[in-house]
């Protein structure tokens, strides 16, 4: 696949969604925000990412439902895009069968390095 | 048979076998008596009649031989037989019609020769009758005998003697008499009452005489039936007569002929007196048994009455009633019986009343167990459980009784269905078992089968079964669980933003961009703090929890306080672009307490207030007075607390928007923190809420007086001699205070 440029990124901790958004806007990536579930949708279906980095704990709508929606549900355009799943809750190995079978990956914020992102993306290509 | 049955029929073999002993004994004796001066009656008049009839044939006879032995009598006769002719039959004739006139009783008077033939008479003689005349025999000068005469249809009296002359045996004179005399002596019934007769018979049995009860029978009357000729002289005996009655009859010979004298009478009129004798005997026997039974009667009635009143009071007590009483004031054994029986009552009531108590004392102490405790039969099947059981099944223990213990729990161990063996021998624990109760509510407990050891003593038991519900400390277990990996979640949170920021700063150097680089470093240090704080609440929990949790009261204006930390605040709010508004005094509003606990309790409620409110929504935080204290309310536009939530919200560990899967985040413990320090300041924290409306939140504090403040110090230090003063971060010993 050829350069995710388009990346949604849903963080409801504003400062981590801002270090991140700083990061990744400087290394070239088109970059757009979401500080909860709902709004992760609303953006997602007019910005038709390549790759979602989604935040498991927010507000309103939480982050596996919003996998869910962007998995199967055509309107939001993600059905095919990469989707990372951001999490400081335990590890990978404790994730339910269903999510790991929708996602593409799984973050735990606080154990990578903000270069450790581009890896990920990279890794897609 | 009962008592009262039993002391009639005794009292009437008392009284009435010896009364009929002394009766019949008297009645026979009376009886016998009167028959034997009966019979003696009987022989006194036979005797006499006897005599009299003895004499007057021993006259006749008499009368005669002497007329059969006169000289011109046998000289005729001489002469008739040796030449019997009509003179010399005329000289006899002649000679016996002056012979009859001799002998007034004489009616005619003829001779025959040896063979009947008639030769001559005094008068005319029927032939027929002498022919059947019968000489005497051998040995006898003369026979005696009673016949019909046919002239005149009476009865005669033929008295017949052998005329010998020169001793020859010649002829036979026969005289006829009139038996009117002997009638008479017959008839002659005096001594024998009105039934009595006497009768005269030969060997042939035919009465000789007219009978008293047969006139016309005379000679006609066979009196057989009496067996006259087989009695002895002076026997009785009974028999029937001619007329078919009873008769008691006595006989006697007469000497001169082989006739019989008898007399009888009727036994009904003899032995009368006997009869009515017997009868009153009857009577009066009858009488007495009918006295005996009356007496009987009332006698076991006033026996009885007082057995019986004993008999029904333990009879009410062996049912059960035990308040009955038995009212008999006697003094003899009767009455201790009765006191006895009422003491046993009293006894029984009182065990009886023990026991009740303490089987309520039991079941109390069953029913106020919280674990469920079942007994159960070797089938499973419920025999008796406590009242715990209707926080497992939702259901009256008495309702269960009887149903089975498979059909009542269908247990999972690890979400696979299980099967408890209830009929196992000694005690079985099973840990970690589930089902679901009847609101499909998940539980969780504990299970023990405990084979009961002492059959005897159990009767139906086979088997108790403990049930433990765990599901609460499940619940707290997994609040637990879910506690640490949100306490990492938290902490990793910061750390996240601190590693961020300092990458940040690493890449700018790296690039020799100093842009931003002071706003990094300083958002990585709140970060730090954050973190900081997030650890102390952490060891708040366990300091509450010990009781080490410590304040250090002194004066405090919450005013200020609260104005500092809406400043601090104003950063998050705009974020988020709500609206944070302060109402009331900016400072001067002093309360005694510790200024860091205070100052945690309203930032925490004011970060939630934010946190939970919507962009564009309102916070509001004012402090007012309310009588002796201060009201401090933080009021948000948020999305609000379900009501179900609201009683468990200052619970440790509690969230309200639930667990990790949720998405929403936090520890758990800030109001847990908040309540535990606003109580340790004589406070108070109440929240009011609406879901989709917003929270209130209001913190009370006694205002602050100098009696307060010396009440709150010497507490202290007794309570901990050496008081720490605690700041952020760092602590001193304060020795001085």
């Amino acid at each position: 696949m050829a350069g995710l440029r388009k990346i949604l990124l849903v963080e409801d901790n504003i400062e981590l969604r801002n270090i991140y958004e700083m990061f990744l806007k400087h290394r070239g990536y088109d970059i757009k925000t979401a500080q909860d579930g709902e709004e992760s949708l609303r953006v997602a279906k007019e910005f038709r990412p390549d790759l979602v980095f989604l935040d498991i704990m927010m507000p309103n709508l939480d982050g596996l439902r919003v996998l869910k929606l962007l998995r199967h549900d055509e309107q939001y355009g993600c059905t095919k895009a990469k989707i990372v799943l951001l999490t400081n809750l335990g590890d990978a190995s404790r994730v339910n069968p269903k999510v790991k079978h929708d996602m593409d990956g799984y973050v735990i914020k606080a154990e990578i390095e903000l270069r450790d992102l581009i890896d990920i993306i990279k890794s897609f290509e | 048979m009962n008592i009262r049955q039993k002391f009639i029929t005794v009292l009437l073999l008392i009284g009435v076998v010896p009364m009929l002993v002394v009766s019949t004994a008297s009645y026979l004796s009376i009886s016998n008596s009167l028959r034997n001066k009966t019979v003696d009656q009987l022989n006194s008049t036979a005797i006499k009649q006897e005599q009299k009839i003895n004499t007057f044939l021993q006259t006749r006879q008499e009368e005669v031989t002497k007329l059969a032995n006169q000289y011109d009598l046998q000289v005729a006769l001489l002469q008739y037989v040796a030449t019997p002719d009509a003179a010399h039959k005329q000289t006899l004739d002649t000679i016996l019609q002056n012979k009859k006139i001799e002998v007034p009783l004489m009616q005619s008077v003829f001779l025959t020769n040896l063979e009947g033939k008639v030769l001559a008479s005094s008068s005319s003689v029927n032939s027929e009758v002498a022919k059947d005349i019968e000489g005497p025999k051998a040995g006898e000068e003369t026979t005696v005998m009673v016949k019909n005469d046919p002239n005149d249809g009476f009865s005669k009296l033929y008295v017949t003697t052998l005329v010998s002359v020169n001793k020859q045996r010649t002829a036979l004179l026969n005289v006829v008499f009139r038996t009117d005399e002997l009638v008479a002596i017959v008839q002659d019934y005096t001594g024998l009452d009105e039934t009595g007769e006497t009768l005269v018979a030969a060997d042939d049995n035919i009465s000789l005489f007219p009978l008293r009860f047969n006139t016309e029978a005379s000679l006609k009357t066979n009196i057989s039936s009496l067996d006259l000729a087989n009695m002895g002289n002076n026997t009785y005996k009974e028999a029937l007569d001619y007329r078919g009655n009873t008769v008691l009859v006595v006989a006697h010979t007469i000497g001169l002929t082989d006739w019989k004298v008898a007399t009888k009478i009727d036994k009904s009129e003899a032995l009368a007196a006997t009869i009515t004798l017997r009868n009153g005997m009857i009577g009066f026997v009858i009488a007495v048994c009918i006295g005996i039974v009356v007496v009987a009667l009332f006698l076991t009635r006033v026996f009885t009455r007082p057995i019986r009143e004993l008999a029904r009071v333990s009879e009410s007590i062996g049912r059960g009633n035990f308040d009955v009483r038995a009212k008999l004031d006697r003094r003899d054994e009767l009455g201790t019986l009765a006191s006895s029986i009422n003491g046993m009552g009293d006894n029984l009531s009182k065990m009886v009343g023990n026991i009740e108590s303490q089987r309520m004392r039991l079941q109390v102490i069953l029913d106020s167990t919280t674990e469920t405790i079942f007994a159960i039969d070797e089938h499973a099947n419920v025999i008796l459980v406590n009242q715990a059981v209707k926080g497992l099944l939702q259901a009256d223990p008495a309702a269960l009784a009887g149903k089975n213990m498979r059909d009542l729990f269908a247990w999972q161990h690890g979400l696979q269905s299980f099967d408890v063996d209830y009929a196992a021998d000694g005690v079985r624990t099973y840990s970690n078992l589930q089902y679901l109760d009847s609101t499909a509510t998940r539980r969780y407990v504990k299970l023990i089968v405990a084979r009961i050891q002492d059959k005897a003593a159990a009767g139906r038991a086979h088997a108790i079964v403990t049930i433990h519900d765990e599901t609460s400390s499940h619940e707290l277990e997994n609040m637990k669980t879910d506690f640490v990996s949100m306490a990492a979640h938290e902490l990793r949170t910061p750390l996240t933003a601190v590693r961020g920021y300092l990458e940040m700063v690493q890449y700018k150097q790296e690039h020799n961009d100093t842009q931003d680089v002071d706003t990094y470093v300083r958002q990585a240090l709140k970060n730090v703090s954050d973190l900081g704080g997030l650890i102390n609440n952490l060891l708040d929990v366990t300091r509450i929890e010990r009781g080490t949790f410590m304040l250090t009261m002194e004066k405090v204006d919450i005013a200020a306080s609260i104005a500092r930390l809406v400043e601090d605040q104003r950063f998050a709010a705009e974020d988020k672009q709500l609206t944070l508004t302060r109402h009331g005094a900016e400072r001067g509003c002093y309360v005694v307490g510790d200024p860091i606990a205070l100052r945690e309790v309203v930032n925490n409620l004011l970060s939630n207030a934010i946190k939970y409110t919507q962009p564009n929504g309102k916070v509001d935080i004012s402090l007012a007075q309310k009588g002796e204290s201060y009201s401090i309310e933080i009021k948000d536009t948020g999305i609000g607390i379900p009501a179900a939530g609201l009683k468990h919200l200052f619970t440790k560990f509690y969230r309200v928007h639930g667990g990790l899967d949720s998405g929403s985040t936090g520890t758990g413990l800030g109001l847990y923190i908040a309540k535990s320090i606003a109580e340790r300041h004589q406070g108070s924290i109440k929240v009011v809420s609406e879901e989709g409306v917003g929270s209130t939140f209001t913190v009370t504090l006694p205002i602050y007086t100098e009696q307060r403040m010396a009440d709150t110090r010497p507490n202290d230090e007794t309570k901990e001699p050496t008081t720490v003063r605690r700041k952020r971060g760092w602590i001193t010993k304060n020795i001085t205070r």
